[in-house]
């Protein structure tokens, strides 16, 4: 079975965590508790008859104390930036956060996912901002780690993603 | 020619079989020659075919061993394995696993082989009895541990954790350029395992040098590594020293010494109480009923008479302790003879001068006692019914009252005068007191059941012819009988005797008497 490590990037309370949770556990929880360095998961995705490993390291979100270890992401096939669709300078660190991803790691594949779509009240991130993204390359998907919306679909994208490199 | 396939040539149940026998030979011999010529080749091809089947070879005879190991383990004695045996029984462990355990110096029970750039697991191997458990995780894990401490302390990127200690647990970590080689240890590791792993590392850079640098995420070209880290799964035990086995020869001799001393002690305890039943059973007075041994307490129950001895003695001087004894005795009147007769002493009152036997029902009273006492145990008769006699015999008990009297009487002598049958005036005397001891000697032989009877026997001297001899020993006596009976007593007691007639030598004067004699019937 082949193996891929892919990290969770982005600024604190985006959901990296729940996103992960949702994924390989399929449970979320509404409680919140930060991220101390990394957590590590393992999942295994099926792609086109084969069988794809994942390690998922999901790392401690970036604010004024914690900044993001480029360490972490050595090794990595690819990543996840999440963006908290309910404040938007998150997307903007997101930007950020993928810039310095990209120094470290290269031109390795990346998907955003914009969390908390089920928070459609309270969202923040206008769609032409995204939209600009999208015409930049960006692959962005709209994700609920509570609902589970997209949450799959992300995770499988950057599989496939990884697993053609 | 037809078309034909390859299932069609090796198929026995075709024609073409003859074909494929054909070319067996050819096959054969074209594979002795490939293995001659480069058998390395066949190594390596039959290699990850043969190794797992090698290896569930080897984990089945562990297990066996360790099943055996068991068996052999539970048959020894030592206070250690006793306490091993709980631990085992506590822990749901086996005995084996827990001596394994105990006894273990150290064992590399697992081996990690990780891609140091991107943390993914190479390969790993374990124990034969050890289930490893998301080793991937581990090594991820190992990774980012390594990257955060590294990160914290300013540690050079290069550098990399060597040991880590979780309880009885140590990490040996031993990086190579691309890949690092982490050993999970229990027990304390010699220097000798680190050399292995580093030899190891180091073989494995060598052999996979091309699948390390092109590694991107599919560990499968390390499948082939898995021998050489099945050689770093070293192992060491303590053996048992010939002290701890002397030791455990001199525990063992001791607890055998101590169960003989145990069973000896109760066998001679035992022993003692049987002996003290048997005393018991032969006292006159005890009849056991019951007996044994309770709560580890000796009792005995049964029936005792209160004249019988005290069982409580008899049971010391068989050596045992009354006071380890339960004893329950109901009372009751032994008919045993020597009970009956102490009994009847008892009752009795007897002197030491009379004998008291028993003779089945009968009490036999012999030798002498006062008349008092005779006529008292003639009224006993009642009282010792109860003890089971029917009848008191004292004919052979002498009544000295009696014989007192009788002496006196029968040495009365009435002297006459030269052919006379009248006494002199003077002998009045001696046949009052005679009398009047005759009355005394019939009233005490009548009270005490005897019949008395009275001989006043007359004597001759041999002076004067025979005939005359005869009338005068007739008319002394009737003449003595009449004194007799004038002084009180009845005729009846009476009886008129001639005595032997006196030979010359004689004293004339005693040969001219009259003497009374007394008799008494052998009565009851």
């Amino acid at each position: 079975m082949t193996q891929k490590k892919i990290c969770l990037l982005g600024t604190f309370a985006v959901g990296k965590s729940s996103l992960a949770q949702r994924f390989v556990e399929s449970i979320f929880s509404d409680r919140y508790r930060t991220t101390v360095g990394v957590r590590i998961h393992r999942k295994a995705v099926a792609l086109n008859g084969d069988t794809l490993n994942l390690i998922i390291w999901d790392l401690a979100g970036e604010d004024e104390f914690v900044v993001l270890r480029t360490e972490y992401l050595r090794g990595s096939a690819g990543y996840l930036l999440v963006a908290d669709g309910t404040r938007r300078d998150t997307l903007d660190k997101t930007i950020d956060l993928h810039r310095r991803a990209r120094t470290a790691l290269g031109d390795v594949p990346f998907i955003l996912a914009v969390n908390k779509t089920d928070r459609a009240d309270d969202w923040a991130i206008d769609e032409s901002a995204l939209e600009e993204l999208s015409q930049q390359g960006w692959s962005i998907i709209r994700t609920s780690a509570k609902s589970g919306q997209g949450v799959d679909e992300a995770f499988t994208r950057i599989a496939r993603k990884v697993s053609l490199g | 020619m037809p078309e034909r396939t390859d299932e069609d040539l090796i198929s026995p149940s075709t024609p073409d079989a003859d074909l494929a026998a054909a070319l067996g030979p050819t096959v054969v011999a074209a594979l002795r020659r490939s293995v001659r010529s480069d058998a390395q080749l066949w190594v390596e091809t039959l290699f990850p075919i043969l190794l797992p089947a090698i290896r569930m070879a080897v984990a089945s005879a562990l297990r066996e061993m360790l099943a055996t190991l068991n068996q052999i383990l539970d048959q020894s004695l030592s206070v250690k394995r006793w306490q091993w045996r709980f631990e085992a029984w506590r822990t749901r462990k086996t005995f084996g696993e827990i001596v394994l355990l105990r006894t273990l110096v150290f064992r590399v029970e697992q081996l990690l082989l990780l891609d140091r750039h991107t943390g993914l697991l190479l390969a790993s191997v374990a124990g034969a009895d050890i289930t490893p458990k998301n080793t991937d995780l581990v090594s991820a894990m190992l990774t980012a541990l390594q990257d955060f401490v590294g990160h914290s302390f300013g540690v050079d990127s290069g550098a990399a954790i060597r040991e880590l200690y979780v309880g009885e647990f140590c990490l040996l970590v031993e990086p190579g350029p691309r890949a690092a080689l982490a050993a999970a240890v229990r027990g304390n590791a010699p220097a000798e395992v680190r050399e292995t792993l580093r030899a190891a590392v180091d073989l494995i850079h060598q052999e996979f040098g091309a699948e390390l640098r092109d590694f991107k995420g599919d560990a499968k070209p390390f499948e082939r590594s898995r021998p050489i880290l099945e050689g770093c799964l070293q192992a060491q035990y303590h053996r048992p020293d010939k002290a701890s086995k002397t030791k455990l020869w001199v525990v063992a001799a001791a607890l055998l010494v101590a169960v003989a001393v145990w069973a000896g002690l109760r066998l001679v305890r035992a022993w003692h109480w049987d002996r003290a039943l048997a005393a018991l059973g032969n006292t006159p007075g005890i009849a056991i009923t019951r007996s044994g041994r309770s709560n580890g307490r000796y009792f005995l129950e049964g029936l005792r008479d209160p004249l019988a001895a005290s069982a409580e003695s008899r049971l010391s001087n068989e050596g045992i302790d009354p006071r380890q004894v339960s004893i329950r005795f109901r009372p009751f009147l032994s008919l045993d003879p020597e009970l009956v007769v102490k009994r009847a002493k008892t009752v009795l009152a007897a002197p030491d001068s009379v004998s008291v036997t028993v003779d089945g029902d009968i009490l036999r009273l012999r030798g002498a006692a006062p008349h008092v006492w005779v006529l008292r145990a003639r009224s006993a008769d009642h009282e010792m019914a109860l003890a089971g006699v029917r009848q008191i015999q004292m004919t052979d008990l002498i009544d000295t009252d009696l014989e007192a009297l009788r002496s006196v009487i029968e040495s009365a002598q009435i002297l006459f005068p030269t052919n006379s049958s009248t006494a002199v005036p003077e002998q009045a005397r001696v046949v009052a007191l005679a009398a009047g001891r005759a009355r005394e000697w019939i009233d005490a032989a009548q009270t005490i059941g005897r019949t008395p009877s009275l001989y006043v026997t007359a004597y001759t001297d041999p002076t004067g012819s025979e005939a005359r001899n005869v009338n005068l020993r007739h008319e002394r006596a009737a003449y003595v009988a009449n004194l007799l009976a004038g002084r009180g007593i009845d005729r009846k007691y009476l009886s008129l005797r001639e005595g032997k007639p006196a030979d010359l030598t004689a004293d004339a004067v005693h040969s001219r008497r009259v003497t009374i004699l007394t008799h008494l019937d052998q009565g009851r």
